[in-house]
């Protein structure tokens, strides 16, 4: 199965949107494939830290700031995919009990607000990231920077998803939690 | 500040943004209006996820995905069939037992809801109405978050900070855990009897159970192993997270083979991105905390409270009152992860037992997951199976009283909960 296949499908625009919803469609696959590999490095920094402890009586002193840099990328790379699946949860009472056309309205004007919120987040990340780039991580000389490059990067793919959101309406919302 | 911001994000919720948005737009805005730099904000969310015990969340999360799809619920259930099969309300019971062993696997309600609900309800309804059957999924699926690991507990202690530890809320819940599955197994047995059912399944046979137990001794290592070296001390919760990966890929690749190479990048995506939800609230949370903290609520909300009682009782049984209300219309992460910062330091300060409190604190919302309108496991259910949600909600009360009854009992003797950790140097 290739990174493609783990999301489930979208309809496609019949109109001369479709290159901008392509590109789109690329950039998730992109994204589920940097999602694949920080769940990896993280899975498998912290399994072999351990190893390495009991079997070697050593350990890797860059594995907690780099297991958590991993995290970081996981997590902010998983919240435009989140936006794309509609498994962000919400209440829907009120909403729904709207005519039809008014429960699109509200979802798209919903969907506005929340992509103008992820652009300014975006802004200020690249400002941040910006600041910080000489900064070197404690055990690794990466610079400390990448911490917040996903922060920016994950609001910027969230922005796109929401403003798809806003133009052709919401997906129906996927079942998910973490309870 | 603070309380615009808790106008706001309840006004925008109730127009249906996502929570976490929600919460993101309601303390930008609020920033905006005050003329507050924005450049703290990236740094707040990225700060608040960055945490070495939070990576635990996705890689329980994961072992649980991995773990189902290894095919160990059909060995749990195989082995309950052997156990508890030939009772009145056989099946009824053995679903219990399923969702007792699989909620020592995996952490999370809505996963086991899923499962178990495409793998037993369609024996189920065969033999019960289908509001029975699903309503005996939905109360095994809530064990999820009780019976350690829980996600649940994760987040709660990462939101309490030091005074709480994930192997001690872990240990908290084995207890309470138990009773609740005792008593879901008598309401089971009633209501059986009340309806006159008639006894099925294979007759109680001590050679079936042990060659079923061979069978599941492989699953039930893994709580054993994981569980125990997080409480032993031999390694930190995340790393007993990652090591429940490690031992859930071998168990799929190599002893029942029914995991594939090419199951994984769904499952770990799927995992990722529920853990991404549940980051999104405790990234954009962290601008609202900041906020409130600016505005020294906590202090505000602890002098209240202590004016109106300074008895720790009337406390727990307010705030229970509280999450009970939260828990019918607030996704339960979005709760702890507002709520938590809060109300734990104020349980301190009545000196209430940071780990009886903690435990309350994960029960109430627990159960607020099976109660209308905002039940998440109730939608779980309802979409696998394709029951009505009234027929379900009216199947389940039993269950949903019997938790309360738990709780109120675990409030007033909190050796209940805290006797096994404290024993065990919690």
């Amino acid at each position: 199965m290739t990174a493609k296949t783990c999301l489930p499908e979208m309809a496609e625009p019949t109109t001369s949107s479709a290159t901008a919803w392509r590109l789109l469609n690329g950039l998730d696959q992109l994204v589920t494939g940097v999602l694949l590999g920080s769940v990896a490095l993280m899975v498998g920094v912290v399994s072999a830290q351990v190893a390495l402890r009991y079997g070697f009586n050593r350990s890797i002193d860059w594995a907690d700031e780099v297991g958590r840099l991993a995290f970081v990328w996981s997590i902010f790379m998983a919240i435009p995919l989140g936006v794309r699946q509609g498994s962000h949860i919400g209440i829907n009472i009120l909403v729904d009990k709207l005519p039809e056309i008014w429960q699109s309205a509200f979802k798209r004007a919903a969907a506005a607000l929340c992509a103008a919120l992820m652009l300014a987040i975006a802004w200020a990340s690249l400002g941040v990231a910006r600041d910080q780039w000489d900064e070197l991580m404690a055990t690794v000389d990466w610079s400390v920077g990448w911490f917040i490059v996903p922060v920016g990067l994950g609001a910027l793919l969230s922005a796109l998803q929401l403003i798809r959101i806003t133009i052709f309406g919401a997906p129906l919302p996927a079942q998910g939690g973490a309870e | 500040m603070s309380l615009a911001v808790i106008i706001a994000f309840m006004a925008l919720a109730l127009l249906g943004l996502p929570i976490a948005f929600a919460m993101g737009v309601a303390a930008l805005g609020v920033l905006w209006y005050s003329g507050v730099d924005f450049s703290m904000v990236p740094l707040r969310m990225m700060h608040a996820v960055n945490s070495f015990p939070l990576m635990s969340i996705p890689f329980f999360m994961l072992a649980g995905e991995l773990m189902i799809k290894a095919g160990i619920v059909e060995r749990l259930i195989a082995l309950a069939n052997t156990l508890v099969g030939r009772v009145r309300g056989g099946m009824a019971h053995v679903t219990m037992l399923s969702g007792a062993g699989l909620a020592t696997v995996s952490g999370a309600a809505v996963s086991d809801a899923s499962a178990l609900s495409s793998m037993l309800v369609p024996s189920l309804t065969k033999i019960y109405d289908k509001g029975f059957a699903t309503a005996i999924v939905a109360a095994a699926a809530n064990l999820g978050p009780i019976i350690p690991p829980s996600g649940a507990m994760i987040v709660y202690a990462f939101m309490a900070g030091s005074s709480v530890s994930v192997g001690g809320m872990f240990m908290a819940g084995v207890v309470p855990g138990l009773i609740i599955t005792i008593g879901f197994l008598a309401i089971c047995s009633w209501i059986a009897t009340r309806r006159g059912w008639a006894v099925t399944g294979e007759p109680f046979r001590l050679a079936a159970v042990l060659i079923q137990l061979r069978r599941s001794l492989i699953v039930l290592a893994m709580p054993v192993l994981v569980i125990g070296g997080i409480v032993g001390g031999a390694f930190t919760a995340t790393e007993g997270s990652a090591i429940a990966v490690v031992y859930s890929m071998a168990l799929g690749f190599f002893i029942t083979r029914t995991l594939k190479l090419a199951d994984l990048p769904g499952i770990v995506v799927r995992a990722a991105i529920t853990s991404g939800m549940v980051g999104a609230l405790i990234a954009f949370a962290s601008i609202i905390t900041y906020l409130m903290t600016v505005d020294l609520l906590p202090q505000q909300l602890s002098e209240l409270l202590r004016g109106l009682t300074s008895n720790p009782l009337v406390f727990l049984a307010l705030v229970a009152l509280l999450l009970l209300v939260v828990g019918m219309f607030l996704e339960s992460n979005a709760a702890y992860i507002m709520l938590v910062p809060l109300l734990h330091p104020i349980a301190l300060q009545y000196g209430i037992d940071p780990l009886h409190f903690g435990f309350l604190f994960v029960l109430n919302l627990v159960i607020g997951m099976l109660t209308p309108p905002v039940g998440v496991v109730l939608f779980v259910v309802c979409g696998v199976t394709g029951v009505r949600m009234r027929d379900l909600v009216s199947n389940l009360w039993p269950f949903i009283l019997l938790m309360y009854s738990v709780l109120l009992v675990c409030m007033l003797v909190p050796s209940i909960v805290t006797a096994l950790p404290r024993a065990l140097g919690y």
